[in-house]
């Protein structure tokens, strides 16, 4: 009997991965459009950041952002809070920088607002924001 | 009663580069309001914002840069101490300064928005110049006004 309840002790931190990974996917940024994001980049992000590679306008260049450590542009000069924020730019990590970026990197010299949920529509344009900025790769 | 011009706070000189960017500024924005819709009025926001943005640099935040050269030849004097109170008010207002900053921000990128939608790369290169000079305030702009509070401050031997 001991054996069985060790057993179940071992497996349930398994177990438990399991179900979480097999559960859907739905991330506030999942299943965003990449289309609409273009014009969310456009309407939001374009004033000062290219999705080119290499292309430096006030801020770094979003081409590749998705997955990336924060401040890896080369000879961009990034600010202090930003260096010392040891981010990767994941979706889910971008979600939650895009809808308040002073909350999440105190002190960032990027002065874009945000697309707070407290705006109707905002986590949705995030959502596609995040899928076009996967596509820059 | 209109106050007598004793009782004015007396301003203080600037920087002439900066008084000659900020005038810059001013006559570009200016320039773009009298275009038709979308750029016209997306310019008069942004102006809107940005003047007295802009006026309130030149009363607190600029001043105590024109020190600089002498603080560069080692030159330091009691009489400098008028920086100080000035310093002081620029750090308290950070958190404000930040504020203004982000709403200026989202009216230059309507600005731009506006440019590109109307086709006028003048009125969308100016937005992209003025979001330039934004970030210069919070990379050396502020920071240096900051940094001569505390050499002064070092220098004079003084908490004040």
């Amino acid at each position: 009997m001991s054996d069985v309840r060790s057993g179940a002790r071992r497996w349930l931190p398994v177990a438990v991965v399991a179900a979480l990974l097999s559960m859907p996917f739905t991330a506030a940024w999942a299943g965003g459009d990449p289309d609409a994001g273009k014009q969310v980049f456009k309407q939001n992000c374009s004033i000062c950041h290219s999705p080119l590679p290499g292309k430096v306008i006030v801020g770094p260049p979003l081409f590749g952002v998705v997955g990336r450590p924060t401040t890896s542009v080369p000879g961009y000069n990034y600010s202090p809070a930003n260096a010392a924020a040891h981010l990767i730019w994941t979706p889910a990590q971008l979600d939650k920088y895009i809808e308040n970026p002073q909350k999440i990197v105190p002190g960032t010299k990027m002065t874009f607002p945000g697309l707070p949920d407290s705006v109707p529509g905002n986590a949705e344009k995030r959502a596609n924001l995040i899928a076009f900025l996967s596509t820059l790769k | 009663m209109p106050a007598r011009a004793a009782d004015q706070p007396q301003q203080r000189p600037i920087p002439q580069s900066e008084a000659f960017e900020h005038d810059e500024v001013i006559g570009k924005l200016t320039r773009l309001t009298a275009k038709p819709a979308p750029v016209g009025p997306a310019a008069q926001k942004a102006l809107d914002l940005i003047q007295p943005h802009l006026a309130h640099d030149r009363e607190v935040s600029l001043p105590p840069l024109t020190l600089l050269p002498l603080l560069a030849e080692g030159k330091v004097s009691p009489d400098m101490k008028w920086a100080l109170p000035l310093i002081d008010q620029i750090k308290a207002e950070q958190d404000q300064n930040t504020k203004e900053h982000q709403a200026m921000t989202a009216a230059l990128t309507a600005l731009f928005n506006a440019g590109e939608d109307a086709n006028d790369p003048e009125a969308s290169g100016i937005a992209r110049e003025c979001t330039g000079d934004l970030l210069n305030d919070d990379e050396v702009g502020e920071p240096t006004a900051i940094l001569i509070g505390e050499y002064l401050r070092t220098k004079l031997g003084t908490n004040q």
